[in-house]
């Protein structure tokens, strides 16, 4: 027996004719193709009705059996242009909510865009070598007994050794970058002296670093212990031109080295979008015979990068290299790890000897903030249009009779909405153009607006979402609306939809806030770090470069009126100015596995006057006492040691004897990110030192600065006199977060002021709705104050909800960032009770006025048509 | 309007039926008259374009259990189709005529 199924025609065919037929055709064709199959299958058998069956289907397979066939349209243009007719009529007729919608979007896309750009730079740092996948730099871990430091610092031999033991490692270079060189040094050809940046480098560094070599062979260049290798800038600067330079020579001189060095290149400067800026190359040997200890394994100074051979396992490399420096020097507390050079920008930040980020955060934070930014205007054009909704609801009703579906009408609101960003973008890319100046010098950055295919891509995709974004819901909402309600004109509102409006806002207001407090914070603390004390006087103390100082200098200058006081110091007191650590120092009852490592400054007689300094035991450095060996601690360094009555104890340093003549309080001479870490100062002759600082008399900057200019010129002919506030440094250090403060701000006003135009169009379109009611509600003894009440109990209602959800956020998010910082502010409860009842505020008096206005009205007025 | 010659086969099929005239039994009746099926597809198709044209007008009815009870769409000759038929024979009759020694067995 075969089952009745056998007795039909092939499914699959049958499914195929009913998913292509119209309705209309089927039913007959369906029909006719069944009979003919059961003739045929009764009068044929069965394969071969099947066979008639699946030809049949396919010739029914032409136009006039397609769905819709019957209905084409005859003009495939003629629903855009009823779309764009419709729009711009609506927009002409609604100007407020437009304006609000146009204003919104575009402030909106102007933050994406601007934050687009600065993100696209922030990417690009650094990155720009053809070979930068296999570009590293070596880091060292190093283990103290609580906790792990991690340095670019490296010992000098480093880079030989890699390059020689490792077979993975095609190059390597040690340079000494330019921050060791406290001061910049100076070039001179002739006469012509000119204060320039250099580096001192191994003869491999073309090889590592890929810059273009205008003149001279990269492989031979820096081979010469006494050649130089110069930027064009310089080139063109000293010579005006790049021919026929090589060869020649110059005269270099920065704090003790001095040297007549003869140019064998020529490159092509670093772009700027490089941290690593320089001016010329010099030879690493003329660094270290100056210098002790460059060829020891126990100082770590120099940096070290290596280029790896191409499919070189980078895991493999850093397991071999661990355990490297341990191998040459017992001692060492130190590992190495390999860092991309592109990523050291954006990734530099390490906890604990691991990675955490480092910039890499702001850009996600922007990334964050353009996201919301973007997406409170969409809150706005959603909740605009929703709200608005009755007033197209014949418009639709009509369109839904004269039988538009429901997809036409979705594709209507859709281009409506991105009819609108497009427009909104093209004032954004105005905007702009006009405002990128402004936040280059806030952000100091270069950014151009170039409209670029990729730019243009970005910005057309994003204001295509936008669109999308912000329609989708009015769309979906409008489209839906009941056939017979629309065409009586009322429309009930359903109670879920009135709550997602509401949601909408509170979702607005709680991110506003969080971006508010967040960016109240971030000024609080960073003002907090400028008024620190920092164990230091950093008020009316300048700092100045000078050729090889002298004691005679020094105490000329002191005499000038108005200095105070002077010295002269190796460092500056800026973050990150290379001050290595030394850990063979030996003190009385040292334990033999201590390897704490101590910050070493060098300073001259005077200094410590001039920057204030306090000590609180012993004494500060003095002339009068016989030997010049002597040390000074600091108050972190004597409770690392664990020394009790240090002053006059004796110290062995690299072998040398001093002693300890007085112990200084703590004083931050590193970022206030870090705690501070035990460090020792001891003088080293002056002339080495071309730093100098100067205490001068407040109130008397001015004049006291002209006659430092006058001295030094004096002593530097042809030198410009480049002088430097202390105070001013400091700031700079903390610039970037600053820089990032700033930036928030302006985006946490934008982010507020959109939300505001949104709570006002939404407002300003409910109380016109209510005005026959609120008429009523007068006419019926209501006081203007009870109606103010009811107008804006709702909306205070759903702010107040948003700052019960936005202040716990912004607790988490800004006692997370506080967390960076080793001095900082405490949080209290006002600060946040103050935003909330900031932007509560801000509320009140955005739709204060449209409420007073409503709410004055006189009743004959509002109820008099209709 | 132009009427094809297949179309011209269909109006008459449709209206030697009578009452009876629907997909398969006007594929059937061509199949016997001129000795070549039409697809079904090309029938329906031609059977849509002379109803748009008015020669033909539609009724829905009569289910059979064999056509999975769907129902039947009987066409009926219009007065326009007759008409036009009547031109499509007139025209060939005069052309005949015309030609010498050719007796179509008429009048």
């Amino acid at each position: 027996m075969k089952a009745p199924e056998s007795l039909k025609p092939p499914k699959w065919a049958d499914s195929f004719l009913e998913w292509f037929c119209s309705g209309e055709v089927l039913e007959t064709v369906q029909g006719d193709l069944h009979e003919l199959y059961q003739k045929r299958r009764i009068k044929l058998g069965r394969t071969r009705a099947a066979l008639y069956f699946i030809k049949d289907v396919f010739s029914v397979c032409r136009p006039f059996a397609f769905k819709k066939s019957r209905s084409t349209n005859p003009k495939p243009t003629a629903l855009l242009q009823h779309t764009l007719l419709l729009a711009f009529r609506n927009f002409k007729r609604h100007k407020g909510s437009f304006f609000i919608n146009l204003t919104g979007l575009s402030t909106g896309l102007t933050c994406t865009i601007m934050i687009y750009l600065w993100i696209n730079d922030e990417l690009s740092i650094d990155s720009f070598f053809q070979n930068q996948d296999r570009l590293f730099q070596v880091m060292q871990n190093i283990h103290h007994s609580n906790d792990i430091e991690t340095t670019e610092n490296t010992p000098g031999p480093l880079a030989n050794t890699l390059a020689e033991e490792f077979p993975e490692v095609a190059h390597s270079v040690t340079v000494i970058p330019t921050v060791y060189n406290t001061s910049k040094g100076i070039t001179s050809l002739d006469d012509v002296r000119i204060k320039s940046k250099a580096q001192y480098v191994t003869k491999d560094f073309f090889n590592v670093f890929p810059y273009r070599l205008i003149q001279g062979d990269k492989d031979q260049v820096l081979k010469d212990k006494s050649a130089v290798v110069i930027s064009k800038e310089l080139a063109v600067t000293l010579f005006n031109t790049t021919e026929n330079v090589v060869g020649k020579t110059i005269e270099w001189a920065a704090m003790d080295i001095n040297k007549t060095c003869a140019i064998s290149g020529i490159f092509e400067s670093p772009p700027s979008n490089a941290t690593n800026q320089f001016d010329l190359l010099l030879s690493f040997e003329l660094f270290s015979d100056n210098r002790s200890g460059m060829d020891k394994w126990d100082n770590n100074g120099p940096r070290t990068y290596l280029l790896l051979k191409k499919g070189a396992s980078v895991d493999l490399v850093n397991s071999k290299i661990s355990g490297l420096i341990k191998s040459k020097h017992r001692d060492s507390k130190g590992t190495l790890f390999l860092q991309l050079y592109s990523d050291r920008y954006l990734y530099g930040k390490y906890e604990n000897g691991i990675s955490v980020g480092g910039r890499i955060e702001y850009v996600k934070l922007f990334s964050l903030v353009a996201i919301f930014t973007l997406m409170i205007a969409c809150i706005n054009f959603m909740n605009l249009s929703t709200a608005r909704a009755s007033r197209r609801v014949k418009e639709i009703g009509v369109k839904k009779a004269a039988g538009a579906g429901r997809q036409t009408l979705t594709l209507q609101f859709l281009g409506e909405s991105i009819l609108i960003s497009v427009l909104a973008l093209v004032l954004a890319v105005i905007a702009v153009y006009l405002l990128l100046p402004l936040f280059n010098t806030v952000t100091e950055k270069h950014l151009v607006l170039s409209l670029n295919p990729n730019h243009i891509t970005v910005f057309l995709v994003t204001t295509l979402i936008t669109g999308l974004l912000a329609g989708s819901y009015p769309a979906f909402y409008l489209s839906k609306i009941n056939l017979v309600q629309a065409l009586k004109g009322r429309l009930d509102t359903v109670f879920g939809e009135v709550w997602a409006r509401r949601g909408l806002v509170v979702f607005q207001f709680a991110i506003s806030l969080v971006l508010i407090v967040s960016v109240m914070i971030a000024y609080w603390q960073i003002a907090f770090i400028q008024s620190k004390n920092l164990g230091y006087e950093r008020d009316h103390v300048v700092h100045f470069d000078t050729e090889k100082p002298t004691d005679a200098f020094i105490s000329e200058l002191k005499s000038i009126p108005g200095v105070l006081n002077a010295g002269p110091f190796f460092h500056n007191l800026a973050a990150g100015a290379g001050h290595g650590t030394v850990s063979d120092i030996h003190w009385e009852g040292k334990a033999s596995d201590d390897k704490t490592g101590f910050f070493n400054l060098m300073v001259g007689y005077g200094l410590i006057e001039t920057l204030g300094l306090e000590i609180t035991s012993g004494r500060a450095f003095s002339k009068d006492f016989a030997s010049e060996n002597q040390i000074i601690f600091n108050e972190a360094a004597i409770k690392a040691m664990g020394l009790k009555d240090p002053v006059g104890k004796p110290i062995r340093r690299w072998g040398q004897e001093y002693e300890i003549v007085g112990v200084v309080k703590n004083f931050h001479f590193e970022s206030l990110h870090e705690k501070v870490k035990p460090c020792f100062l001891f003088l080293i002759p002056t002339t080495y030192m071309p730093n100098v600082m100067v205490k001068i008399k407040a109130g008397t900057e001015r004049e006291t600065l002209v006659r430092l200019e006058e001295f030094f010129k004096q002593h530097n002919p042809g030198l410009s006199f480049d002088y430097k506030f202390l105070d001013h440094d400091y700031q700079l250090q903390y610039k970037s977060e600053q820089n990032i403060a700033t930036i928030s701000g302006y985006f946490a006003t934008i982010a507020i002021l959109i939300s505001c135009l949104g709570l006002f169009g939404l407002v300003s379109f409910t109380t016109e709705r209510r005005i026959k009611e609120i008429g009523i509600r007068k006419i019926l003894g209501c006081t203007d104050l009870g109606i103010i009440y009811l107008l804006s109990n709702e909306f205070t209602k759903i702010i107040m909800i948003s700052i019960t959800i936005a202040l716990p956020l912004s607790y988490f998010i800004t006692k997370n960032w506080l967390e960076n910082f080793e001095y900082r502010i405490e949080l209290a409860w006002w600060f946040f009770a103050s935003s909330g009842v900031a932007v509560l505020l801000i509320a009140w008096a955005t739709v204060g006025v449209q409420i007073f206005k409503t709410a004055s009205i006189n009743p004959s007025q509002s109820l008099r048509n209709g | 309007m132009k009427l094809g010659a297949f179309e011209e086969l269909v109006l008459l099929a449709v209206g030697s039926l009578k009452d009876d005239a629907y997909g398969v039994s006007i594929k059937e009746a061509l199949h016997e008259k001129t000795g070549k099926s039409p697809s079904i597809g090309a029938l329906h198709a031609a059977l849509y374009r002379l109803e748009d044209k008015g020669y033909l007008a539609s009724t829905v009815g009569g289910a059979t259990t064999e056509r999975g009870g769907r129902r039947k769409k009987y066409y009926q000759l219009t007065a326009t189709g007759r008409n036009r038929l009547i031109e499509a024979h007139q025209l060939r009759l005069e052309f005949s005529k015309k030609i010498p020694g050719l007796n179509l067995g008429l009048e």
